[in-house]
């Protein structure tokens, strides 16, 4: 299921969605119609099927020429189909991801949010992050020639 | 007389991978040194399995013409069940291959170790060795799970539900999700694809996947789950037979990556999804009998490390009986 928070801000609507985008999911009725500028954060959403990436496109797509689209703070989920699907983002900007890490040592799974104008600053080559639970560090663990395939086309 | 499992590569892991295979298929392993060496043996009889290598299209219309000019593509000698390709090819740059008469399963092999791929992926030949390679337990020989699911409304339970079994099985968030989201399109397609009326219809393609439905009879969808300490694998087992193996093959070698995914309004289905379990990491073994009962089965390794598990050594499995 999938929840979405609205805020009004000087940038223009904020949209946070939390949850799942699956079958049930009803863009038009969580967002509404949407002023000039929307900015969709992704943080939260945890999984999307495929029905759920029809939906999306479906909905996204109605919104060009209508609404300037931001994506925000992709979850790993989000940047697999901006992958996957090459219109995924449906004519939308996109300023941030977040990177899935693990740490070597205790093997916990963590993520770090990059803006994509400093991930193409830096190719493939994500720094490491400090594990949060052990202090060791933790390397990127997916593979980069797909994580970060979409780079060449935002 | 034991059957063989017939082997044509130059690349050495793969003797080894087929060796194991073939140990745990009881079969006799014999390695050819050219096309014709494999179409003599299938003219022969007595094959329980091919394994060839593919490293691109001009090597497999090569293979082709041995097996017709030997053999013939549709003599009986010639089951698309009993061929496996093993290729390092991407699987969208195969279409080729999957649109063969002879084309059965689809081997990405990247080999962790071929000696325990060759043992994992042997269950399957195995399997396809018997009258018909349904259930699980003729593939896993850990305990199995199984729930039947009698309304559309059940799936997200189902898969939610298989999601917590793997983080309790030390699955990481991340794969567990993967695979939750793999069992999600395979009942999705149990429930909404499968369903054909006495003329081979689709009775729900333009069904809203949302719709909640009471799966009756013939309809409902079993699910089978196990985990043997190394490899989850759920089953989605419908009692239709509807699987029609081109589209399917089409689904999974299409790929989105260039081209643009546009919105069909007569199918409610998406058409993206069991290509993106493949892309994901996972095999995916379908078992299908015309009229019958499809089993659709997925099958993903645990390991440490996400990159390992997107990268891992599998399968796209078909076995079709008409």
């Amino acid at each position: 299921m999938l929840n979405a928070a609205k805020e009004t801000t000087d940038q223009g609507l904020v949209v946070r969605l939390s949850g799942t985008i699956e079958e049930n999911v009803n863009f038009e009725q969580l967002i509404g119609t949407p002023p000039a500028k929307l900015i969709v954060n992704c943080k939260e959403v945890a999984r999307i099927n495929s029905v759920g990436v029809k939906a999306w496109i479906k909905y996204f797509q109605s919104l060009q020429g209508k609404s300037k689209l931001r994506f925000q703070e992709c979850s790993t989920a989000i940047v697999e189909q901006i992958n996957l699907i090459s219109n995924f983002l449906c004519g939308g900007g996109l300023d941030s991801i977040y990177v899935p890490f693990t740490c070597v040592s205790c093997k916990s799974q963590l993520v770090g949010l990059f803006k994509i104008e400093d991930l193409k600053k830096m190719g493939m080559n994500v720094p490491e992050l400090k594990c949060s639970k052990c202090g060791n560090k933790a390397v990127f663990d997916d593979i980069p020639e797909e994580y970060f395939g979409f780079l060449t086309r935002v | 007389m034991s059957k063989s499992l017939v082997l044509y590569s130059n690349n050495p892991d793969d003797k080894i991978f087929a060796a194991e295979a073939a140990a745990v298929a009881h079969l006799n392993l014999e390695v050819k040194s050219d096309f014709i060496g494999v179409a003599d043996a299938l003219a022969a009889g007595e094959v329980g399995a091919v394994f060839c290598e593919i490293i691109d299209q001009a090597a497999f219309r090569k293979f082709e013409e041995a097996i017709q000019s030997r053999v013939g593509l549709f003599s009986d000698k010639v089951n698309g069940n009993h061929f496996h390709f093993l290729t390092d090819l991407d699987i969208e740059k195969t279409t080729f291959l999957l649109e063969s008469p002879l084309f059965g399963n689809f081997v990405l092999r990247h080999y962790e170790s071929p000696k325990a791929d060759g043992q994992h992926y042997g269950r399957i030949v195995a399997a396809s060795q018997t009258d018909r390679a349904f259930g699980l337990e003729s593939i896993m020989k850990s305990k199995t799970q199984s729930v039947k699911l009698e309304w559309t409304t059940q799936k997200q339970d189902a898969v939610d539900a298989v999601r917590n079994y793997l983080l309790a099985a030390k699955f990481k968030a991340r794969m567990a999700t993967t695979v939750a989201n793999a069992v999600d399109e395979i009942l999705m397609n149990a429930m909404y694809d499968a369903p054909v009326d006495d003329l081979g219809k689709s009775i729900y393609q333009s069904t809203p996947r949302s719709t909640p439905m009471k799966l009756e009879n013939k309809a409902a969808v079993q699910m089978e789950i196990t985990y043997d300490g190394k490899y989850v694998a759920v089953s989605a087992i419908d009692l239709y037979g509807s699987v029609d193996k081109k589209k399917l093959l089409a689904h999974m070698a299409k790929s989105y990556q260039r081209e643009e995914f546009r919105v069909r309004a007569t199918h409610q289905g998406a058409g993206v999804g069991l290509g993106q379990v493949f892309r994901s990491g996972g095999s995916v073994l379908f078992s299908s009998e015309a009229g019958s009962r499809t089993e659709v089965t997925i099958m993903f390794r645990r390991l440490d490390m996400f990159r390992e598990f997107k990268d891992q050594f599998r399968f796209l499995g078909t076995q079709f009986y008409f």
